[in-house]
């Protein structure tokens, strides 16, 4: 960079820039072996202030007002800037860089900081194509929110270590799976507002999560999809994700198509009668489900060797089928519970060892399968 | 100068000039995919190693890769990870982790695995990756047989050997032969510990019904390690009506065990009889030759290079299994790995493998073989040395004889004090004796290929 080249000098909301900081904080990465990665690059664009981060598989551009006096970048260590200004109070601060140095300041304050070489940090790709997908990001959001908690999270089986995002002729449907349970949503096209791609591809967990984070307004969201990225565009932020390669398993295969046990229940009645079993389950999470059809009757039971045993009926609307006694891994029927909208819900089971499944008795547009704990 | 060792060139090159954590971070899993005339097109593992290289390297890469080839104009980059590389690599962690995490019981069944859960077999395992030496032949010529003529000439096969010889390699790779034949056929792999164990929780669930349905309408099934039945009289008992059913059918068994059917202790004898009545194949130590076959097989479908002096080496070495023999060739992998492979030598792989091939070298006294001998042939150590001229101890006793001339390394005379005061003589004849009978019995190969087995383990 020559030594010619302006000197950024802007003043800006405290608040403006500590939500922008914060966003970038949580994509850059905290340990690399790159340790420029712990910074953010800020630049001005017209009338406001870019800060750009990266961890290398997620990058995001974050645009806050401010007031330009000077363009020109520089890089801030995210983590240092951010400590500093979540303790000012809600006033004006002016950044700028000044002979080799950034200086931070408020009307009675004033720190300075070494600036190091910027021209280190990473390039964020970009996307050229014009917008695949738009669609609500509240929408979005709560698809997401449903899917996110059976995201396998080791790294194991990369491809399932990440929420699918498969867009078929009429619908977009949104599976995450860990093998012990499957999240499947369905956005039907008429609620999202343009689509423009037909394939299918599987979001990382971070990225997933980071977007859950960020969406916090009723405003659109737009999705561009490449070969091997995928970008966000949502009100002033810009985040770009590489996406997981390889092949999502046939999950439509293990949906149980009919099953030989139904109950219908209240589900705050379910989990209320969980949590507590909960409490008294060993230490492989497990709790068991007595389900007898003739006598009309529903048992909850957990025990372990030195806490005790736990039992009691469950109120239910409606029981038919077969008896089954069953055994789950509470976690796994709390999360599924959690996700499911809706009063009540629909339980069907088809025997102690093959896959149950947990929908809304209302909306059929999310289900949640669970797999048993052999006994 | 083809691409890899091109690219390679560029790489050594530019280590020199950027920082260590640069270098990792922007030019790993890296490489040249194609050239097309002046142009080089390299691939890059993200968008982002894209960008950065476009913006920040591209005139140093072109440069280095001009001074190497000086036709090139122009440098490109496209993002691409090669998808076998990353399969294998995953392959490979998956492996190691399975080993620490005890794997969950239940789980969907999403099919991402290489085994199928319907059958049980490892596709790894084929005909084609089988290498065949004298040590296994009749138990390969009597698999592939088995894979022409299903269920009609040797039924049941019976294949028995040491572990890690390649009985399980042998077993799984007609299930996946017949499979590709035909995949309509119905073919079931299993442990005889899983058939046990699916037994008695099919007994626990009042499902037996179900479970000897499910068995007999098997086409082709394949039990390993028999002898683990041994003792269960019940399981043996369901697998004896099974494989009746199975067999009036003139639908194909396989069984494997460690040892023959007449060694299996406590193995009911209608069930003997009936292992016997098939085809019996023995898989035994596999001689040099095979072993360097095997070991050449391996290095080439890991795609490396070893030398011949190496290889030898680790094929001399490790005799007692197959297992053992791979273990010694990842481990010399592994060195090449870390040192890189110009600095492999003799000399370093000796080193590296010293500790695996002598520590589980066993030291055999004469002690040892007359206990071994005699526990074998079921009589008491002391008849072996007394001078009791009964047929049923003369042998034994002529065969301890000879595992002391060739395992122990004894010298006439001293063998011949050991067992009792005998001459030096007695001991040369005894030798001898075994020696002749070894070229025309068979048996008495065996035998003595077990006891050798017991002796070393």
């Amino acid at each position: 960079m020559s030594e010619k080249e302006n000197k950024l000098k802007i003043i800006c909301l405290q608040e403006n820039i500590k939500n922008g900081l914060n966003i970038s904080e949580r994509v850059s990465c905290k340990n690399s072996n790159l340790p420029i990665l712990n910074n953010a690059l800020i630049k001005t664009d017209k009338g406001f202030l870019k800060i750009l981060s990266t961890n290398l598989e997620i990058g995001v551009e974050v645009l806050i007002p401010c007031k330009v006096k000077q363009q020109g970048s520089s890089i801030i260590p995210i983590r240092l800037i951010l400590n500093l200004i979540n303790n000012l109070p809600n006033t004006k601060i002016q950044i700028e860089e000044f002979e080799n140095k950034l200086l931070i300041s408020t009307d009675n304050l004033k720190t300075s900081i070494p600036i190091i070489n910027k021209e280190e940090f990473p390039i964020i790709p970009k996307i050229k194509k014009e917008s695949d997908i738009i669609i609500n990001s509240q929408i979005f959001k709560k698809a997401i929110e449903q899917v996110l908690n059976s995201v396998a999270l080791s790294d194991l089986k990369p491809e399932i270590s990440g929420i699918l995002f498969d867009f078929k002729k009429d619908s977009l449907n949104i599976v995450a799976t860990d093998v012990f349970r499957l999240s499947e949503k369905i956005i039907l096209n008429k609620d999202i507002k343009k689509i423009e791609y037909n394939e299918s591809f599987i979001l990382p967990y971070k990225t997933a999560q980071e977007l859950v984070k960020i969406i916090d307004s009723n405003n659109d969201i737009i999705l561009n999809i490449e070969d091997n990225q995928v970008a966000f565009l949502y009100d002033k932020i810009n985040l770009i994700s590489k996406i997981i390669e390889g092949e999502y398993p046939n999950y439509k295969q293990i949906i149980p198509k009919e099953s030989k046990t139904k109950i219908i229940l209240n589900k705050e009645e379910f989990l209320s009668k969980i949590k507590i079993a909960s409490i008294f389950s060993s230490n492989i999470n497990d709790i068991k489900l007595l389900i007898d059809v003739k006598n009309q009757n529903i048992l909850i039971k957990s025990e372990d060797n030195i806490k005790g045993e736990f039992s009691s009926e469950i109120d239910f609307n409606k029981l038919e089928g077969e008896d089954i006694k069953i055994v789950f891994n509470w976690k796994y029927l709390l999360d599924g519970l959690l996700n499911i909208e809706g009063e009540d819900i629909v339980f069907e089971l088809s025997g102690n060892s093959s896959p149950a499944m947990l929908k809304s008795k209302e909306f059929n547009d999310y289900l949640y399968i669970i797999m048993p704990i052999k006994q | 100068m083809d691409n890899q060792e091109l690219w390679q060139c560029v790489l050594s090159d530019i280590e020199l000039s950027v920082s260590k954590a640069n270098f990792n971070t922007w030019f790993r899993d890296t490489a040249i995919y194609t050239r097309e005339g002046n142009a080089v097109v390299v691939s890059v593992p993200s968008s982002f190693t894209k960008e950065w290289l476009e913006n920040k390297f591209n005139k140093f890469i072109l440069k280095s890769l001009r001074e190497l080839n000086s036709e090139i104009k122009e440098v490109k980059f496209i993002v691409y990870t090669n998808q076998e590389n990353i399969s294998q690599n995953n392959n490979l962690i998956t492996k190691k982790k399975k080993q620490i995490f005890k794997k969950p019981e239940n789980q969907l069944q999403l099919k991402v695995l290489n085994k199928d859960a319907e059958n049980n077999l490892n596709l790894k395992y084929t005909f084609d990756t089988f290498v065949v030496g004298s040590s296994n032949e009749l138990a390969h010529a009597a698999a592939k047989s088995v894979t022409k003529n299903l269920g009609t000439i040797y039924n049941p096969l019976f294949i028995y050997g040491g572990s890690g010889l390649g009985k399980t390699h042998l077993l799984q790779s007609i299930g996946n032969n017949i499979l590709k034949q035909d995949s309509s056929k119905k073919v079931k792999y299993l442990s005889a510990e899983k058939f046990s164990s699916e037994m008695i929780s099919a007994i626990q669930c009042g499902e037996m019904e179900k479970f000897k349905n499910k068995y007999r309408k098997i086409d082709l099934l394949i039990i390993d390690d028999i002898q683990f039945l041994s003792g269960k009289e019940k399981t043996q008992e369901e697998f004896f009506h099974t494989f009746n059913a199975l067999y009036e059918k003139n639908k194909q068994i396989i069984i494997s065990s460690d040892r023959p059917p007449k060694a299996i202790k406590t193995l009911e004898d209608r069930l003997r009889s009936r292992f016997e009545g098939g085809m019996i194949a023995d898989v035994s130590y596999p001689d040099f030759e095979t072993r360097l076959a095997i070991l050449k097989f391996k290095v080439a479908s890991k795609e490396i290079i070893l030398s011949e002096d190496i290889m030898s080496y680790i094929a001399e070495n490790f005799k007692r299994n197959i297992r053992e023999l791979e273990g010694a060739l990842n481990k010399v992998i592994m060195q090449m790995n870390i040192l890189g492979d110009k600095k492999i030598s003799l000399n370093s792989v000796k080193k590296t493998l010293s500790s695996e091939s002598e520590m589980p070298k066993k030291i055999i006294n004469i002690k040892q073989i007359l206990k071994i001998v005699a526990n074998f042939y079921d009589v008491e150590e002391k008849q072996l040395i007394q001078r009791i001229r009964r047929q049923e101890i003369v042998r034994p006793r002529q065969i301890a004889m000879f595992l002391l001339r060739n395992e122990y390394k004894a010298s006439f005379p001293t063998i011949g004090s050991k067992m009792g005061g005998r001459d030096h003589t007695t001991v040369i004849h005894a030798c001898e004796k075994i020696n002749n009978e070894l070229k025309t019995n068979n048996m008495l190969a065996e035998e003595i290929n077990l006891i050798k087995q017991r002796l070393y383990t």
